[in-house]
């Protein structure tokens, strides 16, 4: 299992140095301003298979959906950016794109089969992936960094002679 | 410069018979003023036997309001569910619009023409753009409003493919006549003239909001529809409705890439009428010409000679000018490219 390494709207980058072309002398030099990242613990892997999701209360109301699509896993924060609906309750699906016949008829083909979630308020369609609306808007929903970490266990082997390692996974949300 | 865009010369039966030709001229079509919903007025505002008659459009149009150029359009029969009454009334229509209105140099060239098509026929539409086309004197085609099919569905296709193509925008007018007749509302027929009055246009949204999401201005990136009827303020709350709704049901058609409104610029245009909450100077502040962007996207027509008739001149007064320009003129040559030549062949009026 490989670490799932995202790009983010959450992932801000630490706010860059004081310029050294004009230093300001009354101005202390800030230092970056970065909270230290939280993990939280969403769950062993074995919780959210392929095409599961989990919602989950990191901390105050923050609420937000974990999916694993295909094997790896996204981050959305439940809320949309519309009218504040539980985005990540909403239906989880595909979306569809135009195509041209010969003779100039639209036609409809599915895609992105389960990579799409539509807020259950007004079916706003919001790519998981990247947090983007699937229709041209300036709107998006938060999206945050997932990452899974194998953990050797050493089990307790009561009945065999020998010990046996288990491989397991857990799922963690790096929070900022 | 005062262009008008809306000018309905009625054709009546002693001149329509004897166009159409055997066997349609020996029965009988729908009165062109329709049998019911009968206007305050007889339906026009000039003596009824005047209707038709050229010299007596010219001396007001020309003579009295000052327009200089006018763009004719006869309403025809309504819904004509035969489609070679459909295509012989179209014919018969154009030849009279370009014999009697069009080739009469004492009017100087300010008439200018529209190619009705007979829509229930789109094999005898594109004939009749066929026709016309490579007459510099017809700047537009018109269509009616009251349809069997709403004007987004791809029946139509292959006509606005041709008609983009010619740089000729459609123009949609409800007939007075009554055709084979929908009821003027979705909850059933009206009673009277001011309900039909009042509701029937809304039939025009219908089409607007067919044309965007059945993605035709997508495939012809070149149309422009003029609604006759319609008015700027209602064709902009069925956009703003069409707006909040397009997202959700976006799925269905993903053939709409811009947000609906975007397409109001590009491709919709709308008569002016004295509905329009814009149209009275007097009452509305110019602030509010910007909620519907009447600036860009309406045309003034006078749709003279009936009762409603605006005239320029009482109507915008009060606007600021350069907005008036463009609703005067300005607006009108952009949606119609063939009226730049026009003009330059015009003459003087004898």
């Amino acid at each position: 299992m490989t670490d799932q390494q995202l790009t983010s709207s959450a992932d801000r980058p630490a706010s860059a140095a004081p310029s050294e072309a004009q230093p300001r002398p009354a101005a202390k030099p800030r230092p970056p301003r970065q909270r230290p990242a939280r993990r939280f613990e969403v769950g062993p892997v074995s919780e959210i298979p392929p095409g599961a999701r989990k919602i989950v209360n990191p901390r105050g109301n923050l609420s937000i959906g974990i999916f694993n699509i295909n094997g790896s896993f996204y981050a959305l924060k439940n809320t949309c950016p519309h009218m504040g609906g539980p985005l990540c309750a909403g239906l989880q699906t595909g979306t569809t794109r135009a195509t041209t016949t010969p003779d100039g008829r639209f036609e409809t083909e599915w895609i992105r089969d389960n990579e799409i979630i539509a807020c259950p308020w007004h079916h706003w369609e919001f790519d998981i992936l990247t947090g983007k609306t699937v229709f041209p808007s300036r709107q998006r929903v938060a999206t945050y960094e997932v990452t899974v970490e194998d953990i050797a266990r050493m089990a307790d082997a009561r009945v065999e002679t020998y010990p046996v390692v288990v491989e397991s996974a857990m799922v963690y949300l790096e929070l900022r | 410069m005062l262009i008008d865009t809306s000018v309905h010369p009625i054709l009546a039966d002693q001149e329509l018979f004897p166009l159409i030709g055997k066997p349609w001229s020996d029965g009988r079509l729908p009165d062109p003023m329709g049998l019911r919903h009968v206007p305050p007025d007889p339906g026009v505002i000039i003596d009824p036997g005047l209707t038709a008659d050229p010299a007596e459009f010219a001396r007001v149009l020309f003579g009295e309001r000052g327009v200089d150029v006018a763009v004719i359009s006869p309403l025809t029969r309504g819904l004509e569910p035969n489609p070679q009454v459909a295509a012989a009334v179209a014919r018969a229509t154009n030849t009279w619009v370009a014999d009697r209105w069009l080739s009469q140099i004492q009017y100087g060239g300010r008439f200018a023409g529209s190619i009705r098509l007979p829509v229930t026929n789109v094999a005898a539409s594109l004939a009749e753009i066929r026709t016309w086309a490579d007459d510099p004197r017809f700047v537009q085609v018109a269509v009616p409003m009251r349809t069997f099919v709403p004007y987004g569905d791809d029946t139509y296709l292959p006509i606005w493919e041709v008609v983009a193509d010619l740089g000729l925008p459609v123009a949609i007018y409800d007939d007075y006549a009554t055709g084979v007749a929908h009821p003027e509302s979705p909850v059933g027929a009206v009673r009277y003239f001011a309900e039909k009055f009042a509701a029937t246009p809304f039939s025009d949204i219908v089409h607007m909001a067919t044309l965007i999401t059945c993605g035709i201005f997508d495939r012809v990136p070149g149309l422009k529809v003029i609604f006759g009827d319609a008015s700027v303020d209602l064709g902009r709350v069925m956009l703003w409705r069409l707006e909040k709704d397009w997202r959700s049901g976006r799925v269905e058609i993903p053939w709409v890439e811009r947000i609906p409104s975007q397409y109001a610029q590009p491709h919709l245009r709308f008569v002016s009428h004295p509905e329009d909450g814009v149209a009275d100077g007097a009452t509305v502040s110019p602030d509010l010409l910007g909620i519907s962007d009447a600036e860009h996207l309406v045309l003034f027509g006078s749709h003279f000679p009936y009762w409603d008739a605006m005239d320029a001149k009482t109507v915008y007064d009060q606007w600021p000018g350069p907005i008036q320009d463009r609703v005067l003129s300005g607006n009108a040559l952009e949606a119609m490219p063939r009226l730049a030549s026009f003009l330059k062949s015009q003459t003087n009026p004898q």
